[in-house]
């Protein structure tokens, strides 16, 4: 008895190792979120540093020393960063995710990227359709969260909550890890 | 010697150099060759020190230059990620090796921000802004695309549509080739090792 909950133990801690260590620097947990037929998965950001002095994405009264200064645009948007998941539709009818939301940034928005013949355009969308019986993924140079006016800088490791707004599904909270690209 | 034996060795000989020449002939590029290869157009842009830094001055190292802004979601970020890797996959060579980052975006992008920005990747690259006047006509002599799109409906105002290219100048100051986004690190690793040994004799 005692010997096969140890043996259950023993592989369980090599599962844990072995999920702990998907490639290169990130120490990524790769927890999914299941509510009803969507599963979300590998949640993660990719970490960026806040470079603006003053962050502030609304006032454009915040530093009139040298009003004409290119930074101000920058500061006013700030810095950037995206975010990315696999969602998972096992159901027969396709959901579709409306919106992402999160304190981490001023503004969160969904964008896709094109690449037009070598010219790469980014757009936001409206929504990302997840397919009956199929899975999105939200990967660099693709679909992505984007998080605009970065509130603080993102190191890798850290986690960041965002919660999604699916039409069917309704509301569901996942924590992005922040990983070192790529 | 007799004139059979002679002829062996020469024979030999012949394919001892034919051999020499196959192996150093064939580096099977990745990336797109530029032929024939010509001096790379230059430039004069002040970093975030003030001090000018020109393209042309850097020979004898390989430079690597690309394109992009500090707002750019994924490409500008994946690419100095993989630049990064890229150098440390060098080695040694890496010594021989420069890379710079060109803001399409001197709006938002003062030659300060690109600097931090880039060295946040590694301390050894070099990013650079300026004023637009110079910057598009270095767009135009290395055939880059930088269009402003207004994004009305999003936070970020505007986006930059950007061609996403590598390009490559030898340690001889010409521009040798360039790589499209999505070239493996170890491709790029094996062409510019290749141009980094070749540069060095």
């Amino acid at each position: 008895m005692s010997l096969r909950i140890f043996m259950s133990m023993t592989m369980l801690v090599t599962l844990i190792a072995c999920g702990a260590q998907p490639s290169g620097s990130s120490s990524a947990s790769t927890t999914a979120v299941t509510v009803g037929t969507l599963q979300i998965s590998d949640v993660w950001a990719r970490s960026a540093q806040v470079m603006g002095g003053q962050m502030d994405s609304t006032a454009p009264t915040m530093d009139m020393t040298k009003p004409t200064e290119p930074a101000m645009a920058m500061e006013m948007s700030g810095a950037v960063s995206g975010a990315y998941m696999t969602i998972k539709n096992t159901g027969s009818a396709a959901d579709t995710l409306l919106n992402a939301q999160g304190d981490i940034a001023a503004s969160v928005e969904l964008h896709t990227m094109i690449d037009n013949n070598g010219v790469m355009q980014m757009r936001p969308v409206e929504r990302i359709e997840i397919p009956a019986n199929g899975e999105v993924q939200l990967k660099p140079g693709s679909f992505h969260v984007m998080l605009i006016g970065l509130k603080q800088g993102l190191k890798a490791g850290d986690s960041i909550p965002l919660t999604l707004q699916f039409e069917k599904a309704g509301t569901i909270q996942v924590t992005a890890t922040v990983r070192d690209a790529k | 010697m007799s004139s059979f034996a002679r002829t062996r060795f020469s024979l030999s000989l012949f394919w001892l150099c034919m051999l020499l020449l196959v192996s150093c002939g064939t580096h099977n590029f990745h990336g797109m060759v530029i032929e024939p290869p010509n001096p790379a157009p230059d430039f004069t842009l002040l970093n975030h020190q003030g001090q000018p830094f020109q393209l042309s001055a850097q020979q004898g190292k390989l430079v690597v230059m690309f394109f992009g802004f500090t707002h750019c979601p994924d490409v500008c970020p994946t690419t100095l990620a993989d630049m990064k890797a890229v150098r440390s996959k060098l080695g040694n060579d890496a010594e021989h090796l420069q890379v710079v980052f060109i803001s399409v975006d001197p709006e938002r992008d003062t030659p300060d921000l690109v600097n931090r920005y880039v060295t946040a990747f590694d301390p050894t690259f070099i990013g650079l802004s300026g004023p637009s006047t110079t910057l598009e006509r270095i767009y135009q002599d290395y055939g880059v695309t930088a269009i402003r799109r207004e994004l009305p409906n999003s936070a970020i105002t505007y986006t930059m549509d950007h061609s996403a290219f590598t390009y490559v100048i030898d340690r001889s100051g010409n521009y040798r080739m360039l790589f499209p986004y999505n070239t493996s690190i170890d491709e790029i690793v094996s062409d510019l090792r290749y141009l980094i040994q070749q540069g060095a004799r």
